[in-house]
């Protein structure tokens, strides 16, 4: 009884002592709304980029600030907004919830879930946007991040940290080489976020079903704002990717971050500036096209020891029209990101899958990123191919070959026939490195070329089976001795003569 | 001197007499030293008191924000 007393009275006296006065708001009033895009009149101190609250629980981003109005928009979906109505200053710059929670979700770039399941506790806040890692608190890239598709993983290596563009034209396999490197990072403890910006739902759905399937849901983050989103979400999109990325990086961890794609969130931005009567350039792009994208990848870094050594390795995803890597947006990101691998259509209608022009694409890390196993076996790879395209362009006239021309081009057919592989089947480092010494060593020379990959992973298994041991000491190792190399040929030697009886 | 014309946007619980709008017009006309035009709205869920909106700043005096701001204080204490 004496507790409810004093509870009583307590209130009683903090009523009584409480000062109040006239609160005083920064306010404006909505005179336009349309589009997805408010211009506000008043809201005198507002700050650039500052998160703007309207009646209703409605939130808008500060863009255009001018002498007597002010240029934001919508972040949240509003049908009821209307002319007259207030806005005020929150004096926050916009933030995402980003943490361990944000596993295995699907929210929107604001940060509400998409999933169905239970909204986010909210229990740790960042900044979608924030400086890049400065030159100090970085280190060099030197440690491989494996996508386990044997064309990129040999010719075109990744490394922690980097930014690797993906390019090709609509319907060549980029989303499936993202997706692939997504689901190869099962226990690498490697955090994967898939921003999916402008996208269709039933893609980013058929992603999310592809990950669940082979249960690669638990580490990855999806960010999702489609093709029926507003422009302003669309932008937003990427930056919330990469602030929750940057949560787990600071934290020491190793992230890869997949923006897919980047072409739509230009299109995005040029729909928000053109409607902010922002001056348009080139292409009806505005003048800060390049900065959208440059402040955006500059956040992927691999950080210093001091800071923890996390890093994000980003793929972005650009889609060209008919080929042309040269036009504005292509030529922008191409400059910003450290290689790229690229799509070609021809190559992907040609039955060539994944479609990667191993010519026109690099990886300006190289060999830094890769294992001693890897580099070893795969430095003649990328000279064979490239003799084996020359000369492949002779043999199509029908001309008397040499000898040596002929096993050149039989050793070239089968390495490319080897470098194809199935979507959704990522390899482990041990295996590519099996495969591609095989390959390489021309010990394939007797098998028929439409039957490569189905030996190759007879073989595999063949080792798995007898020699269980060989492939985990190599990925353990990252070398391949010379002993390994003879055992590799002495496997091979019996798994032929094993066939043979069969 | 420019002469500016600010909109004010005076709501308050109960309508007001004209001895009250005259006192208002007066305090924010010394602030601005230019010439208002005045609209008057009615919103009882303010219980009481006044709130005022010149374009830029809004004066809260109510007895509903009062309440609000009782509210939040009490909340995390």
């Amino acid at each position: 009884m004496t507790d409810y007393a004093f509870l009583t009275d307590e209130l009683k006296r903090q009523v009584q002592s409480f000062e109040y006065g006239t609160q005083l708001k920064e306010a404006g009033r909505i005179v336009a709304c349309g589009d997805g895009v408010l211009t506000i009149e008043g809201l005198v101190g507002v700050k650039s980029g500052e998160l703007i609250y309207i009646t209703g629980g409605k939130y808008a981003l500060a863009m255009n600030l001018e002498e007597d109005s002010v240029g934001a928009i919508l972040l949240t979906n509003a049908r009821d907004l209307s002319e007259g109505d207030l806005a005020y200053c929150t004096g926050r710059i916009v933030s995402v919830p980003v943490g361990d929670e944000l596993l295995g979700r699907v929210v929107n770039p604001i940060g509400e879930v998409l999933d169905g399941g239970k909204p986010l506790k909210g229990e740790k806040f960042r900044r979608t946007e924030s400086p890049a890692p400065s030159i100090f608190d970085r280190s060099k890239v030197n440690e491989p991040l494996y996508t386990g598709i044997k064309a990129i993983d040999s010719m075109i290596p990744i490394g922690k940290g980097q930014r690797e563009l993906i390019i090709g034209d609509r319907q060549t396999g980029k989303t499936a080489i993202a997706v692939d490197a997504i689901l190869n990072q099962k226990g690498k403890d490697v955090i994967c976020v898939y921003v999916a910006i402008g996208q269709k739902i039933a893609a980013v759905n058929s992603v999310i079903q592809t990950l669940k399937k082979h249960d690669s849901l638990s580490y990855t983050v999806i960010v999702s704002s489609t093709a029926s989103e507003s422009a302003p979400l669309q932008y937003l999109a990427p930056y919330t990717g990469t602030a929750i990325a940057e949560e787990f990086m600071l934290q020491g961890k190793d992230v890869l971050i997949v923006y897919d794609d980047l072409s739509k969130h230009a299109v995005a931005y040029r729909a928000i500036s053109l409607l902010l009567k922002r001056p348009s350039g080139r292409e009806a792009y505005p003048g800060d096209i390049f900065y959208i994208h440059s402040r955006l990848l500059e956040r992927s870094a691999k950080l210093s020891k001091e800071l923890g050594g996390g890093s994000i390795t980003a793929l972005p995803i650009i889609e060209t029209l008919a080929g042309d890597i040269s036009a504005y947006i292509p030529t922008n990101v191409i400059s910003i990101t450290d290689g790229q691998i690229y799509l070609e259509s021809e190559l992907f209608h040609g039955g060539m899958r994944p479609a990667i022009n191993v010519g026109l694409s690099v990886s300006r890390v190289g060999g830094s990123a890769q294992c001693q196993a890897m580099k070893e076996v795969s430095a003649s790879v990328r000279l064979d191919l490239a003799h084996y395209r020359e000369m492949a362009q002779f043999s199509q006239f029908g001309a008397d070959l040499d000898v040596a021309t002929k096993q050149t081009l039989a050793k070239g057919a089968r390495l490319t026939e080897s470098m194809k592989q199935r979507q959704g089947c990522p390899k482990s480092m041990g295996i590519m490195v099996l495969e591609l010494y095989v390959a390489g060593k021309n010990f394939l020379s007797d098998v028929e070329l439409s039957s490569v990959n189905a030996v190759l992973s007879e073989f595999i298994s063949f080792v798995s089976e007898y020699y269980p041991y060989f492939i985990a000491g190599i990925e353990r190792k990252g070398k391949l001795s010379e002993e390994d190399k003879k055992s590799v040929e002495t496997y091979f030697a019996e798994f032929k003569r094993k066939r043979e009886t069969v | 001197m420019k002469e500016r014309k600010i909109k004010l946007t005076v709501t308050s619980a109960r309508p007001l007499t004209e001895e009250q709008k005259e006192k208002v017009e007066a305090v924010f006309s010394k602030k601005y030293d230019c010439l208002l035009e005045a609209n008057y709205l009615v919103d009882d869920s303010l219980i009481g008191g006044l709130m005022v909106f010149d374009g830029a700043t809004i004066y809260d005096g109510t007895v509903k924000s009062k309440i609000n701001q009782i509210k939040e204080k009490l909340g995390n204490d």
